[in-house]
């Protein structure tokens, strides 16, 4: 009883398994960058920025199309024991991971040779960063005004004591039996991100993945409320 | 119909002449940015309210000097491209580059107004010097390119608006560069009225609130 995560249909966090944890989303947070955002989702704090389209001589850059580059960092102070500020291996499979989630969703073709970065720092993190940072990235590139196709939200569905659960926290993450983040573009009916460890079966996989993309669908509408707050009719509030 | 959309949302369904910054699929088409939707009379187009300036053949640009050489200078038109004005066309005429000093017309530093006459390979920016290419003045502004492009190709009465009301000497360019010649509080004022392009969104109401800026007699009020 005192490993169960799942105590009479509810976790840890007082969550049932179809939740989602709370989610708020700010733009244009930080004036200096094209486009920025600030997302919070559980115990997640996330500021993202963007920078560019930047005229780039780099060898090897795309002459067709501008280059997308993604930099996921977790602040020394973003985890419980100071995390080296180096970037880890996991740093860098994230900010790919990141990248290749976003990069469908962009129509990067109308800026070529240049360079798009996007810049995600984690000031504190819990379980569901990487979906978190994508979440946010997608509504942070929307404010840059790179043209898009959709906008992208990610969610993270997993298995806890045998259980189909939405949204990990860090415990689930970490002690739950198995972990599946996705990301949508949900107009377009595509999945840009999708990821898997521990095991599932196949039901329980489908179902996982009706589940995350029910949630996608909430995320969405925080997305967009998000954007219509910064630029419906009101002035600029957010400025740094 | 001037609605909000965000990358998208579905803009308007079934056939329209032109369009623009919106993609069509099947009979529907979204929004590629977040922006105003304007439909009507066959058109259909998404005004850009954030972005960088996307160079257009044609546009009316204000740039910096970055770097002068025998053949060419290059400008900062606030974009992701530089801009290029070859030395013929400060000339009005083919020069020998050994014979003629461009750097005797333009300097770094020097604010050109110029029209973009072409683009080559998506992303070389080539200029025509204006008749009146040499801008001076006292301040130099930088607003949003997406809205100052919306200004200047909405037939808006803004740019001159401005201009009544503070007395001063613009330039307005479509790639959000104003440069502003008078005292300084004249000055002053034009800066409010671009305050208030930048900090509002609401384009349809953005006429109006300069007016407010400046009170009914045309004199700037605190408000």
């Amino acid at each position: 009883m005192e490993n169960q995560l799942i105590v009479n249909g509810k976790r840890t966090d007082g969550r049932s398994p179809t939740e989602l944890r709370p989610l708020k989303i700010d733009v244009g947070i930080i004036k200096n960058a094209a486009g920025s955002s600030y997302i919070e989702h559980g115990k997640n704090k996330i500021i993202v920025a963007i920078y560019g389209p930047r005229d780039s001589h780099r060898y090897g850059i795309n002459i067709e199309r501008a280059t997308l580059r993604c930099r996921y960092h977790m602040s020394p102070f973003s985890t419980e024991e100071r995390k080296n500020p180096q970037p880890s291996r996991r740093e860098i499979e994230i900010s790919k991971v990141i990248r290749d989630a976003l990069e469908p969703s962009l129509i990067l073709e109308n800026f070529p040779k240049t360079t798009i970065d996007v810049f995600v720092e984690v000031l504190q993190s819990d379980g569901g960063s990487r979906s978190a940072s994508i979440t946010a990235a997608s509504v942070a590139l929307a404010d840059a005004g790179i043209p898009m196709k959709d906008l992208v939200e990610a969610v993270a569905v997993g298995k806890v004591d045998g259980t189909l659960v939405l949204d990990l926290n860090d415990i689930e993450d970490k002690k739950g039996e198995s972990d599946m983040p996705v990301a949508f573009m949900l107009n377009e009916n595509k999945i840009t991100l999708l990821q898997m460890d521990g095991k599932m079966t196949v039901e329980e996989f489908k179902a996982g993945l009706m589940m995350a993309m029910e949630a996608a669908k909430k995320i969405k509408e925080i997305q967009k409320e998000a954007l219509t707050r910064k630029y419906s009719s009101g002035e600029r509030k957010n400025d740094a | 119909m001037n609605k909000l959309v965000i990358p998208g949302d579905v803009v308007a369904k079934g056939n329209f002449r032109s369009w623009s910054n919106v993609f069509k699929k099947g009979e529907e088409y979204f929004s590629m940015f977040v922006g105003r939707a304007e439909v009507g009379g066959g058109r259909l187009r998404v005004i850009r309210l954030t972005g960088p300036y996307i160079p257009k053949i044609g546009d009316f640009v204000i740039g910096v000097v970055t770097d002068v050489q025998p053949l060419a200078a290059t400008l900062d038109i606030n974009s992701y491209v530089n801009g290029f004005i070859m030395a013929n066309a400060f000339f009005k005429r083919r020069i020998d580059p050994s014979r003629y000093d461009l750097s005797k017309k333009v300097n770094l530093g020097d604010l050109v107004a110029a029209k973009v006459q072409r683009i080559e390979r998506g992303k070389d920016v080539f200029l025509q010097p204006d008749q009146k290419w040499k801008v001076e003045g006292d301040a130099v502004f930088y607003i949003s390119p997406a809205k100052a492009h919306y200004i200047y190709t909405s037939r808006s009465r803004i740019p001159s608006k401005i201009k009544e009301l503070t007395g001063a000497e613009i330039r307005f360019g479509v790639n959000g560069v104003v440069v502003v010649k008078g005292d300084l509080k004249k000055i002053e004022m034009v800066k409010k009225a671009l305050d208030v392009i930048e900090l509002k969104y609401d384009l349809n109401g953005l006429y109006n609130e300069i007016i407010k800026v400046f009170g009914k007699d045309g004199k700037s009020t605190d408000s």
